[in-house]
């Protein structure tokens, strides 16, 4: 674990070592990041993408990470608005799969699609909202609490339990309705 | 019930992500490590760009088709595959339906419009646009138009925190008024925005929990007066038109988890009206609603399949045909629907686009749809690649040029009557329709336009309630089918 405060330190010790802290900061937050992407956007290859691309705008905008305390926070925001800015751009467009009988060889293996048919839910929580989404990964596919998610997410707690709140009657809702869950 | 209390759906959840999870691939770390590498040297231009965002700018002519590049091919490989399997899903999706996706679009062709594009003059904006995209959306979230409208007054447009008009498209200035808007729409004269409350439901209270949105109205963009629409819930979707506009709400009393999602009508943007909807629809999810031939339509799951309804006036829904399960998106063009791969000149009956041979990603991960009524653009944000349809199954890449010279990847793009806005790599951008120049593809104004099937309500279909609270407003007249050009 890097020790508080690495990247200020080393801020005035030159270019090398403000990108050495960098990574040690960053290489921890690595897995959830992609993981959490990954569950988000159903896609092992855009998830790399978009863990890439949080990477290097985190990179980018280190200069105005105001504490250093907070770096897996402020690296989470940026993984969060990553991922909700692509879910957002699908706004409108209907994402379906192909399925195996249709697709043949042509639809390869990704963990993180395989993940989320297992269970009927997983298909279901694609369909609801993006802000709604994000709640949901955070909460039960990173385990955050709702204080750490909204403050990911800048949002105040309320906002937080509320989205959870209509997802899990969403998708309960359409659980119910499709009659494949007994409680 | 609270969420808290459904702890079968919880379990359930939270094991889509048991262990052992997927594996981070190695090619993240080396990422990192490259950043690191180039960090004490080397400006952000030489890090290795991501698919997504691109922080190198490659000039038109490489980037045109970046035929050179391994990863293009690939992934082009991957998606003629891909689309030879849906073009054999389309079939069989055809065969299904009656054999309606082996037609063929109409042959007859006219003269080509006047004002068809055929390119896109591209220009940075992002000094004129008044904070219409913030600078640095990283730092306190993001920031950039999210809905864009065409009024009498001109162009309109909102980040969510405020509203921007613009004459031109190219000048935007912030108006004061609502804040904290969640669908902006032109209805008649007047400029509407929807404003959500801030949901604060305390899941451990007994009882409902109520929230109520406000509709803000204008005729001037300056002077805004406003009123709390008179049903509780969550607003989903706003479609307007010159005549009517349609919303979506969802009902957020808490102690009712079953209820179904509403829709309101109105005429003026003050008055509602509950619509009557078919049960398969209101339960459905995704549900969206377009503005087509002076009716509407709306598209949405039903158990997992594409479903589609129609309506002449807002107030009353018919089932129709639907493209079955391989819909990729469902937009208003001049002639109808259209999916990418297939369309419809009245939303019944589905025909298989001709020119097939678009390089658009089969995922429709990146891929955004615009359409206003008339033109259809697609953009493919990796590319930055733009194609250009009426709505008749043709598709043509319109040409790009102007001072920008090229557009970072990855953006969005809002669709203008004249052009469109674009954001990417943190600058605003907005493209020239430009018309006139030959036309390279195949593209060729629809032969004739028929309207929606008129929709009647089933037999025994309940009729519409209205909420005490709810103004019954004058049935909105739908107004007659555009005719062809």
């Amino acid at each position: 674990m890097v020790g508080e405060g690495a990247l200020r330190v080393t801020l005035a010790r030159g270019a090398e070592d403000n990108a050495a802290a960098f990574v040690r900061l960053v290489r921890p937050e690595l897995a959830g990041a992609y993981r959490l992407a990954g569950y988000l956007l159903h896609d092992a290859a855009e998830a790399e993408d978009a863990t890439q691309e949080a990477v290097t705008k985190a990179w980018e905008s280190r200069g105005k990470l105001r504490d250093d305390d907070r770096f897996a926070a402020w690296f989470g925001r940026i993984v969060a608005n990553v991922c909700q800015d692509r879910l957002r751009r699908r706004r409108g467009v209907r994402v379906v799969e192909i399925n195996d009988e249709i697709a043949g060889d042509v639809h390869s293996r990704d963990d993180f699609r395989d993940a989320l048919v297992r269970d009927e839910v997983g298909r279901l929580v694609r369909t609801l909202p993006p802000d709604q989404q994000l709640v949901v990964a955070l909460r039960f596919w990173r385990d955050l609490p709702l204080e750490e998610i909204a403050e990911r997410l800048d949002l105040p707690l309320g906002t937080v339990k509320s989205r959870l709140h209509y997802a899990m009657r969403a998708l309960r809702k359409e659980l119910d309705r499709q009659g494949k869950v007994s409680r | 019930m609270t969420y808290e209390d459904d702890l079968d759906l919880e379990r359930r959840l939270r094991l889509i992500a048991e262990d052992p999870e997927p594996a981070v691939p190695a090619s993240l770390f080396r990422h990192l490590d490259r950043v690191a590498a180039s960090a004490a040297n080397v400006t952000a231009e030489d890090v290795r760009p991501t698919r997504a965002m691109s922080l190198t700018v490659v000039p038109y002519a490489e980037r045109s088709r970046r035929s050179g590049r391994s990863e293009a091919k690939v992934l082009a490989a991957i998606a003629a595959a891909l689309v030879l399997a849906m073009a054999g899903a389309f079939l069989l999706a055809a065969l299904r339906t009656g054999g309606s996706g082996a037609a063929s679009v109409p042959a007859s062709v006219s003269a080509l419009p006047s004002d068809l594009w055929t390119g896109l003059e591209w220009h940075d904006i992002t000094a004129t646009s008044d904070g219409l995209f913030a600078g640095d959306p990283w730092e306190v979230g993001i920031s950039f138009p999210d809905n864009v409208v065409t009024w009498p007054g001109g162009l309109a447009a909102t980040t969510g925190s405020g509203v921007w008009t613009s004459a031109d498209g190219r000048t935007w200035k912030q108006v004061s008024g609502p804040q904290y808007v969640k669908y902006l729409g032109a209805l008649g004269g007047k400029l509407l925005a929807e404003t959500d409350p801030v949901a604060s439901c305390d899941e451990t209270a007994s009882g409902p929990c109520l929230t109520t949105g406000r509709m803000w109205t204008t005729t001037n963009g300056v002077d805004w007066t406003s009123e709390l629409l008179p049903f509780a819930g969550s607003a989903m979707g706003l479609t307007t038109s010159a005549t009517g506009a349609v919303m979506t709400v969802l009902p957020v009393t808490a102690s009712d988890a079953s209820a179904p999602k509403l829709l309101y009508v109105t005429a003026d943007g003050v008055n509602w009206r509950q619509a009557s909807m078919p049960n398969d629809m209101s339960t459905s999810l995704g549900l969206q609603v377009v503005q087509m031939h002076g009716g509407y339509f709306a598209s949405g799951d039903d158990q997992g399949t594409a479903a589609c309804w129609s309506s002449a006036d807002g107030l009353t829904w018919l089932r129709v045909a639907s493209p079955q399960s391989l819909t990729t998106g469902i937009y208003p063009g001049l002639r109808g629907l259209d999916s990418l791969g297939m369309h419809s000149i009245d939303g019944a009956t589905w025909v298989v686009d001709q020119d097939q041979g678009l390089e658009l990603n089969p995922s429709g991960a990146i891929l955004q749809v615009l359409a206003d009524g008339r033109h259809i653009v697609a953009s493919e944000g990796w590319q930055t690649v733009f194609y250009f349809s009426l709505g008749d199954g043709h598709w043509l890449v319109l040409d790009q040029g102007g001072d920008v010279g090229s557009l970072p990847g990855g953006g969005q793009a809002w669709l203008l009557p004249d052009g469109l806005l674009y954001e990417g790599g943190g600058r605003l951008f907005y493209g020239q329709a430009v018309a006139g120049s030959p036309v390279q593809g195949t593209l060729r104004p629809a032969a004739s336009i028929s309207p929606p099937p008129t929709a009647t309500p089933p037999a025994g279909s309940p009729q519409p309630t209205f909420p005490s609270s709810v103004i019954p407003a004058p049935t909105s007249q739908p107004s007659p089918a555009p005719s062809g050009p």
